[in-house]
């Protein structure tokens, strides 16, 4: 079996998958879409020269695709999701999963009625520090959890990002990994109490959140996202257990440290910089793809997706409250319905 | 003119560390005597610092003191303040101040009553990477602060910090007081809310919180969070390190200026830096400014004590 695949959003993120797929073997990028046809063109150009380049609707509608990449902004994952699934592709979509609860609510139902393999690209899980930590944890290396640390620092990617309508602000688009590899290692979340600088002043190109999360076990966690920050791409974890404590910083780390004046090239500094031969990106795209080749498990389901989102729109809400906010308040049957909407 | 001291208790640990720093300053200082609930405890820290132990508070009192020093359990930081006011000495009171806002009102009040100074043991506000913030930041070097993200951890301790009788609370008790009064003289600002999450992990046997993550507010919008935790392995050092991260607007609009790495950084204070010991140079002022009974110097400015060659450092 041959996957033949369609990237749609030709942006860094479309990229680097486009070189993950490169270097795999059972699958082959058929076409890319962009609404910029230059970032399509320079995609093929470098990562898939026989790909061609399609419209949005072209792509999702080809006979000639088995599964879609979908890594454009946030606010399209889900009708493209929708329509991909609708065309009976495998698809794989960008984090944060959706923009809205009642999306990815709906989204999580079609993939019940489908039988294609729909991953979300939480790729934090796949990274090997944070598989190494994850691993000796589970081992019962450092005892019970009691205190969770993460950190996440970069500059403001402004664009599309500056608007909370489209990106839902460094929580729903940075803290969402911290949200998925917390609640991956230590469980489910009980409430959330997060305060940012949205309602205090223009976000557009600053912004900076900060998140303390009880669990159910009794564990604390502290979030710490930040798009503020001038340097190197950030991040940390750190592990307090009863027996012991374990940690990471790629701040001391990181084997290669590259810093860059010009600001086309400072995009780098928005992701983590690592030589490794196999990134956490690699792994989970592999991971989608041998899902829907060789029967493995999907490595990341849409229940887990919307399980982030709605720590992500847990916080979001309690700084609109300005206090902590129980995680079951935002289930569907809790939920005061919007008007307009059934 | 030399300060006659008097101690009273070494319940607290940083007993120690004050007298570390009162033998640095030579003759400013005399450590006239000790007094300790713990007679045994008192005993040996009259040996170890070769000065005379009393059985009574009224006995070291009667020694005509300038000044005391008061590192006994929390609960008794009221009794001890009381008495040394009621005396007319001057006081130095480990943090913090009391276990309730009644004892610490009554604390000012009787010191104020007897026109004596009360100073709290806060070494962080005289530790020169502090100083060296608040001037940035004074000086409008990196905008205004927009949040701000500490932790004050330390190893669990044993004794009367596990009794809530004794020591009011567990490690958010103990821990927030140090961050909490930097972040209010660098802002000039009060909390106008905190939210806290707490446990007890480490400690079951006491059932006091040994683990604390603060969400607060200040009154200019700026919030912050602060881990307390008491949860740092035995095996680590330092003990207790406190880091403060601060974002400012202007400096962290200065995305591509290479040169400007200031948009957030990091104070580390860790036990005895070269050079930047806070405890030293708390001490020290404390000296000088009680050495001189119209308390004239007690207003002298923080940057000059920096060039200072008064004392030898550590």
């Amino acid at each position: 079996l041959f996957v033949k695949l369609g990237i749609i959003g030709a942006g860094t993120v479309g990229n680097g998958h486009a070189e993950s797929i490169a270097h795999l073997d059972d699958v082959i990028v058929r076409a890319v879409s962009d609404p910029n046809p230059n970032a399509a063109e320079e995609l093929t150009k470098r990562w898939a020269p026989s790909a061609s380049i399609l419209s949005q609707n072209e792509l999702l509608e080809s006979s000639d695709i088995d599964a879609v990449i979908i890594s454009n902004p946030t606010i399209f994952h889900f009708q493209h999701a929708k329509k991909a699934i609708e065309c009976g592709k495998h698809v794989y979509i960008e984090i944060p999963m959706v923009r809205h609860l009642h999306e990815g609510e709906a989204l999580v139902e079609l993939v019940k009625q489908s039988d294609r393999i729909v991953t979300v690209g939480h790729s934090l899980r796949f990274w090997g520090e944070y598989q190494t930590i994850k691993q000796k944890f589970d081992s019962g290396s450092v005892g019970k959890p009691v205190t969770i640390r993460m950190g996440r620092r970069t500059p403001h990617p402004q664009r599309w990002y500056s608007n909370f309508d489209s990106s839902g602000s460094v929580i729903l688009d940075a803290m969402v990994h911290e949200f998925d590899y917390i609640r991956w290692c230590f469980g489910p979340v009980n409430r959330v109490f997060c305060k940012s600088l949205l309602g205090r002043m223009n976000t557009e190109k600053l912004d900076y959140a900060l998140a303390l999360l009880r669990l159910e076990s009794g564990a604390i966690a502290h979030i710490e996202s930040s798009w503020c920050h001038y340097g190197q791409f950030c991040q940390d974890v750190e592990i307090t257990g009863d027996q012991g404590v374990i940690q990471f910083d790629n701040q001391y780390t990181n084997p290669i440290l590259i810093s860059f004046i010009d600001t086309k090239s400072a995009s780098r500094h928005y992701f983590a910089e690592s030589p490794v031969i196999q990134s956490g990106h690699y792994k989970l795209v592999k991971g989608f793809i041998e899902a829907i080749v060789a029967n493995a498990p999907n490595p990341v389901t849409v229940e887990e997706g919307l399980q982030a989102v709605r720590l992500a729109h847990t916080a979001i809400e309690s700084i609109k409250k300005k206090q902590p906010v129980q995680v079951s308040e935002m289930l569907k049957e809790n939920r005061p319905s919007i008007g307009g909407r059934s | 003119m030399t300060l006659r001291i008097g101690v009273i208790s070494f319940a607290h640990m940083h007993a120690n560390a004050f007298m570390y720093c009162f033998q640095q300053l030579d003759d400013m200082a005399e450590i006239v005597g000790i007094y300790d609930e713990d007679r045994e405890r008192g005993r040996e820290a009259s040996d170890t610092y070769k000065t005379s132990f009393y059985s009574t508070c009224e006995e070291l009192f009667d020694q005509h003191l300038d000044a005391v020093v008061i590192s006994s359990e929390n609960s008794t930081h009221r009794k001890y303040t009381e008495l040394a006011a009621n005396h007319g000495c001057h006081i130095l009171c480990e943090k913090p101040i009391s276990v309730s806002l009644v004892d610490a009102k009554a604390m000012i009040d009787v010191c104020q009553t007897n026109n004596v100074q009360l100073m709290i043991a806060f070494p962080c506000r005289y530790s020169t990477p502090i100083l060296r913030a608040r001037q940035l930041i004074s000086e409008g070097r990196l905008g205004s602060v927009l949040a701000l993200k500490g932790t004050n951890r330390g190893t669990l301790p044993g004794g009367w910090f596990l009794q809530k009788d004794l020591a009011g609370g567990g490690a958010i008790m103990d821990h927030t007081v140090h961050v909490i009064d930097v972040w209010r003289w660098l802002l000039g600002c009060e909390v106008v809310s905190v939210y806290a999450e707490g446990g007890c992990f480490f400690s079951n046997e006491t059932g006091i919180d040994d683990t604390g993550v603060l969400m607060a507010e200040f009154a200019n919008g700026v919030f912050a969070t602060l881990d307390t935790s008491w949860s740092r392995p035995k095996n680590r050092s330092p003990l207790a390190v406190m880091l403060l991260w601060k974002l400012s607007r202007k400096g962290a609009r200065l995305h591509w200026m290479p040169f400007d790495n200031i948009s957030m950084f990091i104070i580390t204070i860790r036990s005895k830096p070269n050079g930047c010991d806070g405890a030293m140079i708390s001490i020290w002022h404390f000296v000088v400014c009680f050495s001189n009974r119209s308390n004239r110097s007690r207003r002298f400015l923080l940057p000059v004590m920096m060039d200072s060659k008064l004392w030898k450092w550590p």
